[in-house]
């Protein structure tokens, strides 16, 4: 549990390393994209460690980081047509980045903790703390942006765009923001993303000043 | 590069190679019958029958000016059966994006993807313009129905109007060609 929590909230993965802070900003402009992102952030941290740990024993030293390469890229790929399949509402107008997961160094930087002297149970423990840390981090920031900008929030159905899973709204037209929506959202994700960055490590400091 | 890492880097290439392969065979049809689907929905069809559905194409840059991203087409030979294009423009808020579908010089649909607009003023427009849109015809009287219905919502009413007016004319384009 340890572990789990280790990975979730000490070394978060956006707060304490940055490492997916690149997703954080492309998925967090709608509830459903920061969704569609965490499922596919989810599984290829389960799926690609969980390959390596099987093959492990078989890879030497010099061939490692090249068969690491090879097998994050083809399961994000792999992840990405899935998704497309299964959630293609959801992942709509982010599906390039999904492949870049793999390249990312979210993965590499995960991998450098599977060796094959560790536990199956370790690794999944620290790779779905990582990615909950990921989903902690991201939905909030989804919900508020969208908020924000849209005045509600707005769910819709995994195959068809045209059903909605739930919707509503609840902050006045005249009060919304139209840079956390449309083609200014990115300028609203970075100025939230940053604020609340800066929150964090003010925490940091105030508590490490405090011990 | 020992013998033993050859063949193991050779295994997870080939592996990883067989699985997309077999990963894609199987998503692809899938998602082209779905894409086909839907377009073939909006322009109120069953099936393609002797028809060729094109690929999505996207817009010039003076369409773009009104908000049509893209389109796609389905042809009868060299002639043009139908055609959806999708708009996304700006009313009273930003991003307010929808499909427009027009077959045999008549529009078939108007279907609603996101609006922030507000849902009881230029949001009824929107609701309004499902059922009053299809079945009117592209050089008839769409303008004066469209004007009718939306007393008081000026700038939902403009940013409709506007891509309509731009798809109009270059479906008209099209179809004389």
């Amino acid at each position: 549990m340890k572990l789990f929590l280790n990975a979730m909230i000490k070394y978060n993965v956006v707060v304490y390393s940055g490492l997916g802070l690149f997703f954080v900003l492309a998925g967090q402009q709608s509830f459903a994209n920061a969704l569609g992102l965490s499922i596919a952030f989810l599984l290829n941290l389960l799926m690609s460690p969980l390959i390596i740990f099987g093959i492990s024993r078989f890879m030497d030293e010099d061939i490692k980081f090249l068969s690491y390469l090879i097998i994050f890229s083809s399961v994000a790929a792999v992840i990405s047509m899935l998704m497309q399949l299964f959630f293609p509402v959801w992942i709509e107008g982010i599906e390039l980045y999904l492949p870049l997961i793999a390249i990312s160094g979210v993965l590499q930087y995960r991998s450098e903790l599977i060796q094959p002297n560790t536990r199956l149970l370790d690794i999944l423990l620290e790779n779905i703390g990582t990615a909950f840390g990921f989903i902690l981090f991201i939905l909030p920031l989804s919900i508020l942006s969208e908020w924000l900008g849209t005045g509600g929030l707005h769910l819709p159905a995994l195959i068809d765009s045209t059903q909605v899973l739930f919707a509503f709204t609840i902050l006045p037209s005249d009060l919304r923001l139209g840079i956390f929506t449309g083609p200014y959202g990115s300028i609203g994700s970075l100025i939230l993303v940053g604020l609340v960055l800066a929150l964090i490590k003010y925490g940091q400091i105030v508590r490490g000043k405090r011990q | 590069m020992k013998q033993r890492s050859t063949f193991t880097l050779m295994m997870i290439t080939i592996v990883s190679f067989v699985v997309l392969m077999l990963t894609h065979a199987v998503a692809s049809p899938i998602l082209i019958n779905r894409k086909n689907a839907e377009f073939l929905s909006l322009l109120r069809m069953t099936s393609v029958g002797s028809y060729t559905v094109n690929e999505p194409q996207v817009t010039s840059a003076s369409l773009k000016e009104d908000g049509i991203v893209g389109y796609q087409t389905i042809t009868d030979g060299s002639q043009l059966y139908g055609i959806v294009y999708e708009v996304i423009t700006s009313g009273y808020n930003n991003d307010l994006s929808f499909y427009i579908a027009i077959k045999e010089e008549t529009f078939q649909s108007f279907t609603l993807i996101r609006s922030n607009e507000t849902p009881s003023f230029g949001g009824v427009l929107l609701t309004n313009l499902t059922d009053l849109l299809p079945g009117l015809s592209v050089d008839g009287n769409w303008l004066a129905t469209i004007l009718g219905a939306s007393t008081g919502v000026t700038l939902t009413r403009m940013g409709v109007v506007n891509a309509l007016t731009a798809i109009v004319d270059d479906y008209m384009v099209r179809n004389a060609a």
